[in-house]
C-alpha cells in the first residue's frame, strides 16, 4: 500500500459498511533473518486506522538480505523453524496490538530436513503465541498434491478452535519432466475436490469467514458471486449436517 | 478526509479544455467552448476522468498466487514491437519497427 | 543455524541467471526424488519473475500495448537481468524502467516509449502519493500538492498514452512536433494529466523547488512573455493543484 491514493479510499469505504480482513503477503515471518522494521510500522498504521476484524499472515519467508522475492517460498518444519517463527509472530502481534491468524502455505516441493508434520507445526505455533489459522483449503489440497502429507491430515490435525477464516481458490496442473504439479493459480475455479474438504472443514470447525481467492483472470461479478453462493450452500448443509 | 483544504475543480466534466498556446489548440478537436479561464492555463487529458478505467490499472498489487510458466526464450533480436505503435507515425517517420528493419543489433 | 544457510542458498538460487543448475548446497536440503527437484524449484524462480514482468505490465499499460504480447515480456526481462530483483515495493521496482527503455536499443526506433513509460511511472507515483494536508505546509504559504508531478517531452507523449491506457481502438494517427509541458496530480480522488503552457510549466518547475510566487511568476514570464500569470495561477489554484491553508483566500494574488 502506498501512503495515499484511491486503495486507502476504497479501504475506508469498506470499512464503513463491512468487517475489514487484512491479508499480508510480503512481511516473511518465516525469514531467518529479522523483520523489516519498515514494514512493521506501516502494519501498524494500517491496523490502528483501520481496525480490522481479523488479520492475517503466511507461514512463509519472502525476504533475503535486500531482496524482496513478491513470492511465498516454503520453511521447513523443524524446532529450529518453529521457534523462530513464534519469535515472529509474537513480535508481530506485540507491534500491531493484537491477535493474527497463520496460513498454511501451498508448497511446490518438502525439506530433506522437515521432521514436524505441518498440523504439529501449526498446532504448536497457536499453543506457543496465542495466534489462530487461516487455513487456505485450496493450499492443503495443492500441498498434499505434489507430495506433502495430506490435507485430510491438516485438517483433522489442527485444533479446532482455532480457526478464524478460511480460503478457496483455484489451481492449474502442470507438467515437466514427467512430474506433475498442481499450481496454486488463484485463476480457476474452486476445485471439486477443494469443496468436499471445505465441507468437511465446516463441519469440524464451524461456520468462518470464508474468502475465494482470484488474482489472474478475474471472471465476471455474476460468476464470483455464484461461486460465493456455492461456498455458503455448501457450509449450510455441512453445518445441518454436523448438528444431526 | 481531515486536515486538507478541498477545493473543487472547475473543469470536472468539462471535456476536453483548451492549453493557451495556438499551436497547441490547432492539434486537437474541442468539444465545447472553452472558458478564458480554461484558455489561459491547461488541458486535461481527455479519458482520464473515465475513473474505473484508469483505476483498474494503477499499479501491481501483490497476490499470492502461483504462475506456472514464464517465456524465458523470448529473447531473440528478432523480436520487434509489434504492437499498436504501427499505428503511430511520428514527426521523424514512423514509430515502429517492422520485420524488414535491418538495423537491429544482434 | 541451518535455517539462514539454506534462506541463503535459495535466495542465491533465485536471484541467478534462469537455466543454471541447482546449487548443491540447495539440492541437499530439499526433499523427495532427487531427479525432480529442478523442476519443483524452478516453479519458484518462475513465480518470482514473473511477478516481477506482470508487475511492469500493470505499471506501464500503454508501454505493454504499444510494443505488444511478445516485445514487452522480453523487454520486461531483459530490465530484470540489468537491475536484479526488486529490493523494494512492485509500484517502485519500475522506477528505472523508462531510463532503461531510452537505452534499449532494439525499442530505439520508438523515440517516445521512454517518456511514454516515464509518464505511467509519474502517474503512479501520484495515484499513491500521501494525502494534502495542510500539515505539509507553513502558515501563510502555499505548496505544490504531494502528488504533483511535473515532466515535459518533445513527443507528443499524452496524446499517445491517452490512446493506449484502456483498451480504446483507434485508427492511425500522424503527431505533431510539439514539445509538452505536464502536470500529474491527483487533487481529489482521480489522477488528473494535464497539459499545461511552457511558462505554466516554469512556474510549477519553481514553486517545486520551493520559490515563492513572485518567483514562480518571473519564472513564467520568462518562459512566456505573453502569460496572464494571475489567471493561470487562479485556474491551478482551483483545480486542486496547490495545498493551501484554511483561510487562505488572499495566497497566491498578484500584490
Amino acid at each position: 500500500m502506498g501512503a495515499g491514493g484511491p486503495p486507502h479510499a476504497y479501504l475506508e469505504a469498506i470499512t464503513e459498511r463491512y468487517p475489514l480482513s487484512l491479508h499480508g503477503v510480503g512481511l516473511s515471518l518465516g525469514g531467518a533473518e529479522p523483520l523489516d522494521p519498515v514494514h512493521l510500522r506501516a502494519w501498524r498504521r494500517l491496523v490502528d486506522r483501520y481496525q480490522p476484524a481479523l488479520v492475517s499472515e503466511h507461514i512463509a519467508w519472502s525476504r533475503f538480505g535486500e531482496c524482496r522475492f513478491h513470492d511465498l517460498l516454503p520453511i521447513p518444519y523443524t524446532d529450529e523453524s518453529l521457534t523462530l517463527f513464534a519469535a515472529h509472530v509474537e513480535q508481530f502481534q506485540n507491534t500491531i496490538g493484537r491477535q493474527i491468524l497463520v496460513e498454511n502455505p501451498s508448497a511446490y516441493l518438502g525439506f530433506a530436513t522437515s521432521d514436524i508434520p505441518e498440523a504439529d507445526f501449526i498446532a504448536e505455533l497457536v499453543r506457543r503465541t496465542g495466534c489462530g489459522v487461516l487455513l487456505d483449503i485450496n493450499n492443503a489440497y495443492v500441498s498434499a498434491a505434489n507430495g506433502g502429507e495430506g490435507a485430510t491430515a491438516l485438517l483433522r490435525g489442527i485444533p479446532a478452535d482455532t480457526v478464524g477464516e478460511i480460503h478457496l481458490a483455484g489451481h492449474s496442473v502442470q507438467r515437466a519432466d514427467e512430474l506433475e504439479l498442481y499450481i496454486d493459480d488463484h485463476g480457476s475455479p474452486v476445485g471439486s475436490a477443494v469443496w468436499l474438504l471445505y465441507a468437511e472443514a465446516i463441519a469440524r470447525f464451524g461456520a468462518k469467514p470464508t474468502l475465494v481467492e482470484w488474482d489472474t483472470d478475474v471472471p465476471s461479478l455474476g460468476t464470483l458471486c455464484r461461486e460465493a453462493e456455492r461456498a455458503n450452500v455448501i457450509a449450510r448443509k455441512a453445518l445441518s449436517h454436523a448438528a444431526a | 478526509m481531515t486536515g486538507k483544504t478541498a477545493l473543487h475543480s472547475t473543469f470536472a466534466g468539462a471535456g476536453l479544455a483548451l492549453i493557451g498556446l495556438g499551436y497547441l489548440a490547432a492539434a486537437y478537436a474541442a468539444p465545447m467552448q472553452p472558458t478564458p479561464e480554461q484558455m489561459a492555463t491547461m488541458e486535461k487529458c481527455y479519458g482520464v476522468a473515465l475513473a474505473g478505467q484508469n483505476d483498474c490499472k494503477a499499479g501491481p498489487g501483490t497476490s499470492c498466487a502461483g504462475t506456472s510458466k514464464i517465456d524465458y526464450q523470448s529473447n531473440s533480436w528478432k523480436l520487434v514491437p509489434k504492437g499498436t505503435c504501427s499505428k503511430i507515425t511520428t514527426p521523424v517517420g514512423h514509430g515502429s519497427l517492422s520485420d524488414t528493419n535491418t538495423h537491429i543489433p544482434a | 543455524m541451518q535455517l539462514r544457510s539454506s534462506q541463503a542458498a535459495f535466495a542465491d538460487y533465485l536471484s541467478s541467471a534462469p537455466g543454471l543448475a541447482v546449487p548443491a548446497s540447495l539440492e541437499s536440503v530439499i526433499g523427495g526424488d532427487a531427479r525432480h527437484i529442478g523442476s519443483r524449484l524452478s516453479i519458484y524462480k518462475n513465480n518470482v519473475l514473473a511477478r516481477l514482468v506482470d508487475a511492469l505490465k500493470e505499471s506501464f499499460p500503454a508501454v505493454h500495448r504499444l510494443v505488444g504480447d511478445e516485445f514487452f515480456p522480453y523487454c520486461a526481462l531483459r530490465f530484470i537481468a540489468k537491475e536484479g530483483l526488486s529490493r523494494t515495493s512492485l509500484v517502485e521496482y519500475g522506477r528505472e524502467f523508462p531510463a532503461f527503455i531510452a537505452e534499449f536499443a532494439p525499442a530505439s526506433t520508438i523515440g517516445y516509449l521512454s517518456d511514454v513509460a516515464r509518464l505511467e511511472h509519474l502517474y503512479l507515483k501520484a495515484y499513491h502519493a500521501a494525502e494534502a494536508s495542510t500539515g505539509h505546509i507553513g502558515s501563510g504559504a502555499f505548496a505544490l500538492h504531494p502528488s504533483a508531478q511535473l515532466m515535459s517531452s518533445p513527443h507528443q507523449v499524452s496524446r499517445i498514452w491517452e490512446l493506449n491506457r484502456a483498451d480504446t481502438e483507434f485508427d492511425h494517427i500522424e503527431l505533431l512536433p510539439l514539445r509538452e509541458f505536464l502536470l500529474i496530480v491527483r487533487p481529489f480522488r482521480l489522477v488528473e494529466v494535464r497539459r499545461v503552457s511552457i511558462g505554466t510549466f516554469a512556474a510549477l518547475v519553481a514553486l517545486d523547488d520551493g520559490a515563492d510566487h513572485r518567483e514562480a511568476r518571473r519564472e513564467a514570464l520568462c518562459a512566456e512573455p505573453a502569460i496572464d500569470f494571475d489567471r493561470v495561477f487562479g485556474a491551478l489554484k482551483a483545480a486542486g493543484t496547490f495545498v493551501l491553508p484554511q483561510d487562505s483566500t488572499t495566497v497566491g494574488e498578484s500584490k
